[in-house]
């Protein structure tokens, strides 16, 4: 019997045409997921079991959705078809139906997934041989990632969806709860900073830990397991069952078992017949008797306008207050409260902010408005169209002269309510959240702008929902159809088959931000063409709409066999102005984008970036001359984002042979009014990267100078001109350097990098940059610096209103024509690294010796301003006093808009601090671990001598010049913290930095390089340069360090001789003692991890009270390479031991010399102490520092 | 006036549910017999313009409800055989939101009207309830209060007494004859009694065609002097089947009861009976499946 119950529940599931979809779906994802994956050359195999894990691990996010469809299926199909009353009037035992509809449903989810590895499967074996790398094919990676990770998820989603099936007993219960358990997941993804969400970053260990075993889809608890795995270890290791993966999964089975035990006492026929209670009643009054009396419909327009509008009321009415829109609404306000409150709260690189609405509008306003909006808008816009059809009342409303116009009509306005409905609250929350900190401005003009910029694309997106709906003449057709399409805009559907015009994305704006000082400004033109564009789309798709309304009993494409669209002559002239709108603003955007942008897709700019390296790229082996002056005129014009430059550039040839040509590039394109080398002809010129190949009448000899001479206007239209680098507009204006501005040389930033791209349009491989010994064998000296140093002067007129900067003294400003002129020139020699701003400035000042100090803010974020100044002028002194004179008179601190999406940037005499961060850290705030303000002022300061005064040799042919750059600037602000917050405070920071290496190693698809060699990467140059130099400090002591680097300054950056990270390591050694420079060595020149425990043996109290303690220490040193493989090494220490009193101060601190591994150390002490700490000074990289200490309460434990 | 000219109506292209059906229908009530599947409900959501056929026409007034169905849709008040309701809605507020989407934008005169047919359809103490929440009976009435609203000159009630107890049937009857003066009220329904009882004129629809149409009594008449009837035991009743055209059998007090159709006695014991329009009906199907 129970057979064929079950046997019938699977036919019922795989007779529909959806299983096999799904079936399809679930294949072909799995045959073509890794091909998704990045067009990166990497070292980790297309089926290592990492990748394995991680793709089935994403897919199986999926099954929720597949669990719910099914379990609606089997379990609500008794009330929907009615036969409730049939199948329960049978001798059936309750538990065989429960037990047969619930397999079936677990048993078809299983089989529908199981599609997907079968398609990776099957991917592998094609690509085996192939250029894609794979590994050996083991089947048992599949079976055993399919039945620990996903086969748990099944059961356990069919459970949860079985349970909200015969609970909710409403269709839409299901999706509200697949919803939510997408939020727990990515609740805990976040907090373990798992690989998958982007920005994420871990919390403490404890919660880390907890929310690993939180996540239903077992994920987090294999990211927790596997962070940190080199690239050998991903490459096999298979994911075993420690102990949070166990307690992961034996809590979502045991939460499953507990799920289906309360379906099955649950289970029973839903007789519910929604009877209006008895003792409802009417009041018993006055009947007064009515005689009928037939009256005349009056149709005309104010009939009409009069019965849409009672429609749009009562359209409203079942939106809104609906179930399924109260759990809509509870999800939207779920979904973005946390993200407000998470502004005030600190994570690793950034303090509790202001909560100001900026900040807290663009938590939500560009992301998951949109994103909810869409897809409520498409589940709403199901619900609204057939509602007739599924409550039957359609042959009642097809009788009456409603016209199916008025039908759209009062569902368009009722579904645009739901914007309005989403805005409105999530501004209340923000008043809120900004009322209940105490922070009074609010900017209501931002909050009413979010109502333009966040609405209006949503009415579009309801007015293609609506149309989705009516064609595909069902209700779950009609929102997959709608899902495909606005899917596509979200561009990752489009762009895979090749649709890349931005005209694609429907009902979206590209490139659409704002920031707190410029608000929308740069993207009005870009926003208003293109929300014309879409509503008028929509306006012309609506004629569809109406035509094909439901109405009667034919629905949608039924009709199109009957009768075809009649035309009215109403109908023609609303199509003949909507085709007009669309065809005229359509035309407008592609003019704008196509014609005056330039937009091409991205197989078009690869060609173009082919043919102009082919071109030009040969000039990188060519003599150049370098730049030794600049100066500029430079006109802003913010209001009409326009700008016009005339610059004159001195050139001299410093190399040793004559130069006959000159290769110029422009990194912007730019109207070109002239640009002219004196006693040259141009003899090559690309328009489309505008680039010139100048043929010298006379060579340029050794020494001789020439000058280059040009004039540019810009026009920042935004339709594909926005960039961070550039942005004209008003209090907001900026143009940075060397990008933007004429190029000598061929810009190695142009060069493709990623190796299959270069095969693809037909370039040679690029050789591997040399190893850094090898580059410097013939070199010539100097060595080529990342900047030449250029005696700098400029003159910016801009609006009256604005203040303009630029690097150097001001040595006049004056006004002239109702515009501001200000005239900068730098004293010394700078980079050539120019940054022109412009914005509504107030400047704060203050003097450290010669050094004019200045903080240049908005009037809205004046309340930091003193605290940079300070935290500048430390850095200065501190710097000048160890490393070296500042190199200048003055020294800028620059707020500038978000838009130029930095945190913090260093330019010569000056460093730019985003609205957003810095000047918007709340610094009255009572919870800050670091005070970032502090360090990211001190960092970017300290780039004034690392990277400015002292220039790293090029860092596109020698490794480890960003050694000199970041490195070097993490170190000065370790020492700022130190000096201000004490040890302890920054070795917290130091921590941050720390993981940050271990978890940047396991993401790296390369294999690891030694410090002294770091090309690029972020883990390495920063969070393994910082421990390194944190490290040189405890061993060699701070004074010798500050005293190398200072060595470095006099020789490299005094004399303008670019420098490299052997130099570094030269002057490291001249500061230390023969025996040190192994150590040395060790952190700059291989990977050494060591992993020191301490562990409590025995403590004692002696006779005289002293105290007694038996401790031992683990090591394991080991030298590792670049693969992750590892040997262990001999360790000579020294290593430090700590102890702590109750207050948290160092006691006593032992030094333990000898060659050393696993020793035991008895030693006597005076107190008991709370904790022991080894290596609390950092001298170690080490891989956990959790065992490094131990913690002693009374009984010794 | 209403006329119907050879209306085709075939689904998916396959069933055909009307095959070219015309007929002409004046005020009064109207009886549309026929059984199931006949096309009775096709042929009423069609005049009900609630959905196209595939050729022929409908004139209402002298209008054609397929060039200009709003015009009809302002005179026509509907009852289907089936329907739902919003849900939620109180019986006053859903049909007062009826009626304001029927033409009746004056507040006073929609309440008042509203309040008279709440009244006529025994709904008035009720009025507050949710409709979603009425029984079938009540549901029924609400249906045929909606169909009333306005000022409708065509009103069609499809299967309207299915479901309902006796007395709600006498009750709906009365209803019925009421409007019925100077009205074209169309009855689809496959009992008989029904048309007996209010139409004096009626048609009778069987496998897309119109079998048979004209006034009840001169069908009837036709038929005078042809009908016999006979009580007897079962396997009796068998045998006469096969020989004679029997129109129906039917049992009484544990007995069959035969009434044939013939010109002389068929036999005796058989007495002569009045036709009934249910003899009529049973006759015309009979002829259809003999293929005249």
């Amino acid at each position: 019997m129970f057979g064929k119950l079950l046997r019938f529940e699977l036919s019922f599931h795989i007779r529909k045409k959806s299983f096999w979809l799904g079936l399809l779906a679930f294949g072909a994802i799995g045959l073509f997921f890794s091909t998704t994956q990045g067009r990166v050359d990497t070292e980790i195999l297309i089926n290592a079991p990492s990748v394995l894990v991680t793709q089935m691990g994403i897919l199986s996010l999926s099954i929720v959705f597949v669990a719910a469809f099914l379990a609606n299926a089997a379990f609500l199909r008794d009330g929907q078809y009615r036969v409730t009353q049939l199948v329960w009037s049978t001798p059936i035992p309750r538990s065989l139906l429960f037990w047969s509809r619930f397999l079936g449903v677990f048993l078809v989810a299983s089989l529908v997934f199981l599609a997907a590895p079968v398609g990776m499967l099957v991917d592998v074996l094609l690509s085996v041989g192939g250029s894609r790398k794979t590994g050996p094919v083991e089947v048992f990676h599949y079976v055993w990632i399919y039945g620990v990770l996903a086969l748990p998820t099944i059961l356990f989603s069919t459970a949860v969806m079985t349970v909200t099936a015969l609970f909710g007993r409403h269709q839409v219960a299901a999706y509200t709860v697949a919803i939510a358990l997408y939020l727990g997941y990515f609740a805990t993804a976040f907090l373990v900073g798992s690989p998958m969400m982007a920005g994420s970053n871990p919390a403490s260990p404890d919660v880390i830990a907890w929310a690993a075993i939180l996540d239903p889809f077992g994920l987090s608890a294999y990211f927790e397991q596997a962070k940190g795995w080199t690239i050998v270890e991903r490459n096999s290791l298979l994911f075993d069952l420690d102990h949070i993966m166990i307690k992961n999964r034996v809590l979502w089975l045991l939460f499953a078992l507990l799920a289906i035990t309360v379906a099955l006492l649950r289970f029973g026929p839903d007789l519910s017949t929604k009877r209006a209670p008895a003792n409802k009643t009417d009041e018993i009054i006055e009947v007064r008797q009515v005689p009928y009396q037939p009256t005349r419909s009056v149709l005309g327009w104010p009939w009409a306008i009069h019965s849409t509008w009672a429609m749009i009321r009562m359209e409203i009415s079942f939106l809104f207050r609906s179930w399924p829109f109260a759990a809509i609404f509870v999800l939207w306000c779920v979904a973005i409260t946390p993200e407000m409150f998470a502004i005030l709260q600190q994570s690793d690189y950034s303090n509790p902010h202001y909560p100001t609405t900026q900040a807290l509008l663009d938590r939500f306003q560009f992301d998951m408005l949109p994103f909810f909006g869409t897809a409520f808008l498409i589940f709403l816009a199901g619900e609204s169209v057939w509602r007739e059809k599924s409550d039957r009342v359609n042959q009642l409303l097809g009788a009456t002269p409603i016209k199916p116009l008025q039908l759209f009509v009062s569902r368009f306005v009722a579904l645009s309510c739901l914007p309005l409905i989403l805005i409105s609250s999530a501004i209340f929350l923000v008043f809120s959240v900004q009322l209940s900190q105490g922070w009074s401005d609010f900017q209501p003009a931002s909050y009413l702008a979010l109502y333009l910029y966040g609405g209006v694309p949503l009415i579009a997106v309801a007015l293609i929902t609506l149309f989705c709906q009516v064609v595909a003449s069902g209700r779950y057709s009609g929102m997959a159809l709608s899902a495909i399409l606005l899917a596509g805009a979200a561009g990752t559907l489009g762009t895979r088959i090749g649709l890349e015009h931005p005209l694609f994305r429907i009902a979206t704006v590209p490139g659409l931000t704002s920031s707190g000082m410029t608000g929308f400004d740069q993207n009005n033109m870009v926003f208003f063409s293109y929300m014309l564009f879409w509503l008028s789309m929509g306006g012309l798709l609506s004629l569809v709409t109406i035509r094909y309304w439901p109405k009667g009993v034919t629905m949608g494409l039924d009709i199109f066999r009957s009768k075809g669209p009649q035309l009215s002559k109403a109908r023609l002239i609303s199509g003949f102005v909507a085709f007009g709108l669309v065809f005229s603003s359509g035309g407008w955007i592609i003019y704008q984008t196509n014609v005056v942008g330039g937009w091409q897709s991205f197989n078009e700019q690869l060609a173009g970036r082919a043919d102009f390296e082919q071109r030009f790229g040969h000039f990188s082996d060519k003599a150049m001359p370098s730049l030794t002056a600049v100066s500029t005129k430079l006109d802003l014009y913010p209001t009409r984002h326009q700008a016009e430059i005339h610059g004159e550039y001195l050139l001299e040839n410093r190399t040793s042979i004559a130069i006959e040509e000159i290769l110029i590039v422009l990194g912007r394109k730019a109207t070109i009014e002239d640009m002219n080398i004196e006693n040259a002809t141009i003899v090559d010129f690309d328009a489309d990267t505008q680039a010139w190949v100048f043929k010298l009448d006379t060579p340029l000899q050794p020494e001789q100078e020439i000058q280059l001479t040009f004039d540019l206007r810009w026009k920042q239209t935004g339709f594909t001109d926005l960039s961070r680098s550039f942005q004209l507009v008003e209090n907001g204006s900026l143009i940075m350097g060397p990008a933007n501005l004429p190029f000598v040389g061929f810009p190695e930033a142009l060069r493709m990098r990623d190796s299959m791209m270069r095969k693809k349009s037909g370039l040679k491989p690029l050789s591997d940059m040399p190893l850094l010994e090898t580059a410097l064998k013939g070199a010539k000296y100097p060595l080529p610096g990342n900047y030449d140093k250029v005696q700098f002067e400029t003159v910016i007129s801009t609006n009256s209103d604005e203040t303009a900067l630029a690097p150097g003294n001001l040595v006049r400003q004056w006004s002239e024509d109702g515009r501001n002129y200000f005239h900068y020139r730098s004293s010394k020699p700078i980079t050539n690294v120019p940054v022109y701003v412009s914005a509504r400035y107030k400047c704060l000042d203050d003097q450290y010796s010669t050094v004019q100090l200045e903080v240049c803010f908005t009037d809205e974020r004046a309340a930091n301003a003193p605290n940079i100044l300070a935290a500048m002028k430390d850095t200065i002194e501190y710097a000048d006093r160890n490393f070296g004179g500042y190199p200048g008179d003055v020294m800028r601190a620059i707020q500038v808009s978000s838009l130029a999406g930095i945190n913090g940037f260093a330019a010569p005499n000056s460093l730019l601090l985003s609205e957003n961060t810095a000047f918007e850290y709340d610094r009255t705030a009572t919870s800050v671990l670091i005070d970032q303000i502090y360090r990211v002022v001190a960092h970017e300061t300290a780039h004034q001598w690392w990277g400015h005064h002292l220039v790293p040799a090029r860092s596109d042919k020698f490794q480890g010049s960003m050694v000199l750059v970041e490195t070097l600037a993490r170190y000065s602000e370790l020492m700022m913290l130190e000096h201000k917050y004490g040890s302890v405070e920054t070795r917290k920071w130091l921590n941050f930095e720390l993981n940050r290496y271990f978890r940047g190693r396991g993401r790296d698809t390369q294999p690891e390089v030694s410090l002294y060699r770091v090309t690029n990467q972020d883990y390495l140059k920063y969070s393994k340069g910082a421990a390194t130099m944190y490290a040189m400090k405890t061993a060699l002591g701070e004074d010798a360090v500050n005293q190398a680097l200072a060595g470095l300054i006099t020789k490299y950056a005094v004399t303008s001789s670019p420098a490299t990270s052997l130099d570094l390591l030269e002057e490291l050694y001249l500061v230390s003692d023969q025996d040190l420079h192994p150590f040395i060595d060790s952190w700059f020149k291989e990977i050494v991890h060591t992993d020191l425990s301490l562990k409590l043996e025995n403590m004692e109290k002696e006779a005289d009270d002293k105290i007694q303690l038996d401790l031992s220490i683990m090591v394991s040193h080991k030298k590792l390479d670049g693969m992750g493989n590892s040997v262990e090494a001999m360790f000579d220490g020294p290593m430090t031991l700590h102890f702590l009193d109750e207050k948290g101060d160092v006691f006593h601190e032992l030094t333990v010399d000898q060659a050393v591994s696993n020793k035991a150390i008895s030693i006597l002490l005076r107190r008991r102490p709370t904790s022991v700490i080894l290596d609390p000074n950092y001298r170690y990289l080490d891989p956990d520092r959790e065992n490094n200490t131990v913690d002693i309460d009374a009984t010794g434990a | 006036m209403l006329e119907i000219k050879n209306l085709q109506k075939t689904y998916a292209g396959k069933v055909e549910a009307l095959k070219g059906v015309s007929l002409e229908i004046g005020k009064g009530m109207f009886g549309l017999l026929g059984p199931n599947g006949a096309g009775k409900s096709t042929l009423m959501r069609t005049i009900a313009t609630l959905q196209p056929a595939d050729s022929g026409d409908i004139i209402f007034d002298g209008q054609s409800v397929f060039e200009s169905p709003d015009a009809l849709r302002a005179k026509l008040g509907y009852l289907p055989q089936e329907f739902g309701v919003y849900p939620g809605m109180s019986a006053e507020a859903l049909l007062g939101h009826f009626a304001i989407l029927k033409g009746i934008t004056d507040k006073q005169i929609r309440q008042d009207q509203v309040a008279a047919l709440l009244q006529q359809t025994n709904l008035y103490e009720v009025r507050k309830r949710a409709v979603s929440g009425f029984s079938g009976g009540m549901r029924q009435r609400f249906g045929i209060a909606q169909a009333l609203l306005g000022d409708p000159k065509l009103v069609i009630v499809d299967e309207p007494t299915a479901g309902l107890d006796p007395e709600e049937r006498n009750r709906f009857h009365n209803l019925l004859s009421e409007i019925g003066e100077n009205v074209i009220v169309l009855l689809s329904t496959h009992i008989v009694e029904d048309v007996e009882d209010l139409c004096p004129r009626m048609a009778i629809l069987a496998g897309g065609t119109i079998v048979q149409s004209g006034i009840c009594r001169e069908l009837m008449a036709e038929l005078d002097g042809r009908i016999w009837q006979k009580t007897m035991p079962k396997t009796d009743a068998q045998n006469w089947e096969a020989e004679y055209q029997v129109l129906s059998r039917t049992l009484f007090a544990g007995q069959h009861r035969l009434r044939v159709l013939s010109e002389v006695i068929p036999e005796d014991g058989f007495e002569a009976v009045s036709p009934t329009l249910e003899d009529v009906y049973f006759q015309a199907l009979a002829s259809i499946r003999n293929g005249d």
